[in-house]
């Protein structure tokens, strides 16, 4: 490790310094905003091309290529959880990676300009009814933008150039589960699942089912989804998508019955779930991906009770965002791809098993779960999949995942 | 293996999961304490015990009538002085053993209630029952219903003095959010506040009351969830401060639904179950527990839903129970609603089990 003079220090990130130091809390806040917009646009919608340069090189040495650190290891390492919890981008900025170091901060800037944009509002409006929704979707992705940005800070600084794993390029035309899901709600007897899932592709479009059902236990779950990519990796499709990344219009129907409860809960909802692959925003950080989601849903609670036959009508605001990581060499090969993802992330909804987050203080209610999901192919054809969620209850999953149709 | 696994994060996760059990479990200690070898137990828990020495007991009350247990494990006193504060109008004392007699009786211009109990004699158990007069039986009467309060405490009294205007009002129920942060000069500040409200208050908490302490509300107002009848009327205030139900209130609820089958039954909360506009979400974390709950109050006949948390007016129904939101107590209200700061009066007729809502606005 080489000692480096101060003023050494401060010529070496050109790319910080004028721009953190001018203007005032006004400009800061609208760059911040801009980047939220510039990586969303970036990530969304970058075009194959820049994909192909940013994170299809298989050439490792451009992978690999990086800087000379600022300081040797373990401080960067160190310095991304703290103080890169308040400051995105520490750890990767002592390792010279100042466009890195700038854009986790822009994007951390981003998350906490729209978080207290829409506290700004949600405070003056006292969450009226015309603009809740909005607001507390903008609150949600401040708050999850920030999430993910220090997620990304402290993957950028510890993972590998060239990450842990590939994304997966060309997806399955049949992919089917069958396993098992605890779920401990203290207000439900109900514990042990039985989970089912087959998820069909062709072309853009998308069908599915899933169940879950507690054979003894008066609980089950249905849930029927169907989708169009716009963007993105494909089951039938003769080239392998530039990475990881798309964008995917879902609509989709659940039932969940409470029969020994009395009620049946009915969702019918719509989203545009994305994926942005880490390199298109963070050039030189491979092998991961941010996870969003938002949408509408409307849910409709049917009790059928000894004198009570009534339904009664409510909404959902579907948000989440995620962090996540590639896992394995997922390239398309003569055996056909393995390898797996995972995803740490925020959920906002209020249905299904995990449902929201209890706090002890004032606020308990609004915010969704948190949950933490992976899976790996191990063949082609068979993988596992795992998944956890904290929230009113707690869950954990576990499910054989058989691939079909796989390119 | 994997049951123990599953068991230990669960129970790992537990406090989390119910995060209103530490109030549960206090709300088993209201209206219990002891001094020496003399001990007190208000039935239900329908009051507070806000002071006891050998001769004197103080006692807020959280219902229009409760009973109280007195015992002395050695001598009793030649007299016991009992003052019930936030007490109804007109209330009276009746001493178990009727031998015991009541000495003296009046009500402070503060709305609170005094008497003289003696000579208490040989006898080492007593039982007293506060209670105006003729509201045992079914009779109409009318309440009022105001919630969240929180910063606006010093211009409550906008709101009380014309409370005190309404005809007919026997109490004022609350949903909760009475202070900002629920400190205890904020929780005292109120009830010096409620000395200027000629009816008695009685409420439940809201997620405004956990600021400071969990459970320092109960010091002074008593259990977040309870329930009483009056004038053939049955109240259930249930602490959903935190979004959610207690598992063992789900159980306590469920012997107070059996309890006001066949008679009017009003439930009241601070959060409600369903948020009337869902995508807020202002209302249970869980939207399955919240339809359990409705389940269960309406397969059991409940007839009104009275909620707070919401800083405005909504009427709607869950699950075919006619529910209002009112939480027009003075905090940042809702914008764009055209409402503002208000209360609600409810006419309740027992006997010909009707329960008529209306809205009094106070700007």
């Amino acid at each position: 490790m080489r000692a480096r003079p101060l003023d050494r220090l401060a010529l070496d990130r050109p790319a910080l310094g004028p721009r953190a130091s001018g203007g005032g809390l006004l400009t800061g806040a609208l760059r911040a905003f801009v980047g939220l917009a510039l990586w969303a646009v970036s990530g969304l919608a970058a075009t194959p091309a820049r994909a192909d340069t940013s994170s299809r090189s298989t050439d490792p040495a451009a992978l690999t290529a990086r800087p000379e650190p600022r300081i040797g290891s373990p401080l960067p390492e160190i310095a991304a959880v703290f103080p890169g919890l308040i400051v995105h981008g520490s750890g990767v900025w002592l390792q010279h990676r100042n466009q890195t170091a700038q854009r986790l901060l822009v994007l951390e800037g981003a998350g906490l300009f729209t978080t207290f944009l829409s506290g700004f509002v949600l405070f003056q409006t006292g969450a009226a009814r015309n603009l809740v929704g909005p607001t507390a979707l903008g609150a949600v992705a401040g708050v999850g933008t920030f999430g993910v940005s220090f997620l990304a800070n402290v993957y950028a600084t510890w993972a590998p150039p060239e990450g842990f794993g590939q994304a997966q390029r060309r997806l399955p035309l049949l992919e089917s589960r069958f396993g098992y899901l605890y779920v401990y709600d203290p207000q439900f007897d109900f514990r042990h699942f039985v989970t089912t899932r087959v998820d069909g592709r062709l072309g853009p479009w998308r069908l599915g089912m899933g169940t879950a059902h507690a054979p003894a236990q008066g609980n089950q779950r249905l849930e029927l989804f169907t989708g169009h990519r716009f963007l993105g990796p494909r089951a039938d499709s003769t080239t392998a998508a530039a990475d990881g990344s798309y964008l995917e219009l879902q609509l989709g129907f659940s039932e969940h019955r409470f029969d020994s409860s009395g009620f049946v809960s009915r969702v019918v909802e719509s989203k545009l779930e994305g994926r942005v692959d880490s390199a298109r925003y963070l050039p030189d950080v491979h092998g991961a991906f941010f996870q969003l989601e938002a949408g509408y849903a409307r849910q409709w609670f049917s009790f059928d009770l000894p004198g009570v036959g009534t339904t009664t009508a409510t909404s959902l605001l579907l948000a989440h965002m995620g962090f996540g990581v590639y896992l394995g060499n997922r390239a398309p090969q003569a055996a056909g791809p393995t390898g797996g993802e995972v995803e740490l992330y925020y959920d906002h909804r209020h249905d299904g098993f995990a449902a929201g987050l209890k706090v002890r203080g004032l606020g308990s209610g609004p915010a969704g779960h948190l949950g933490l999901s992976g899976s790996y192919q191990f063949s082609p054809r068979w993988g596992l999949r795992a998944q956890t969620e904290f929230g009113s209850a707690w869950t954990l999953g576990l499910s054989a995942v058989i691939r079909a149709g796989v390119r | 293996m994997t049951r123990t696994i599953a068991l230990v994060f669960a129970l790992g996760a537990s406090g989390c999961l119910r995060p209103t059990e530490e109030r549960v479990r206090q709300d088993l200690q209201v209206g219990k304490s002891t001094f020496g070898t003399f001990s007190v137990e208000v039935d239900e828990g329908h009051a507070a015990v806000r002071e006891l020495s050998a001769t004197r007991l103080a006692l807020w009350a959280a219902a229009p009538r409760f009973s109280v247990s007195l015992d002395w494990q050695s001598e009793a006193p030649d007299e016991l002085s009992v003052e019930v504060q936030n007490c109804m109008p007109q209330a009276e004392l009746r001493v178990d053993p009727r031998r015991v007699p009541v000495i003296s009786s009046e009500r402070s211009s503060t709305g609170a209630c005094s008497f003289r109990v003696g000579p208490i004699g040989a006898e080492r158990a007593l039982r007293l029952l506060v209670a105006p007069p003729g509201t045992e039986a079914p009779s109409p009467f009318r309440f009022a219903v105001m919630s969240d309060v929180q910063e606006a405490i010093p211009d409550v009294q906008d709101i009380f003095s014309l409370l005190n205007q309404q005809p007919g009002v026997d109490f004022l129920l609350g949903a909760g959010d009475l202070t900002e942060q629920g400190t205890a000069p904020e929780l005292e500040r109120f009830q010096r506040e409620l000395e200027q409200l000629d009816i008695p208050y009685y409420t439940t908490l809201g997620n405004h009351e956990l600021g400071e302490s969990p459970t320092l509300y109960q010091r002074y107002f008593g259990r977040g969830s309870q329930s009483f009848e009056y004038r053939g009327v049955r109240f259930t205030l249930l602490d959903s401060a935190s979004g959610s139900l207690d598992p063992i209130v789900f159980d306590w609820l469920d012997a107070w639904l059996a309890l006001g089958a066949g008679q009017p039954h009003v439930v009241a909360m601070h959060v409600p179950p369903l948020d009337p506009v869902g995508v807020r979400n202002g209302g249970f974390a869980n939207r399955n527990e919240a339809a359990l709950l409705l389940a269960r109050l309406a397969s059991k006949g409940v007839d009104l839903t009275i909620y707070g948390h919401i800083h405005s007016y909504y009427h709607f129904e869950n699950a075919g129970i006619p529910a209002h939101v009112s939480g027009g107590g003075g905090a940042i209200p809702e914008r764009f609603d055209d409402m503002g700061r208000h209360f609600l009066l409810v006419d309740a007729d027992p006997l010909a089990e009707r329960l008529a809502v209306s809205i009094v606005r106070v700007d």
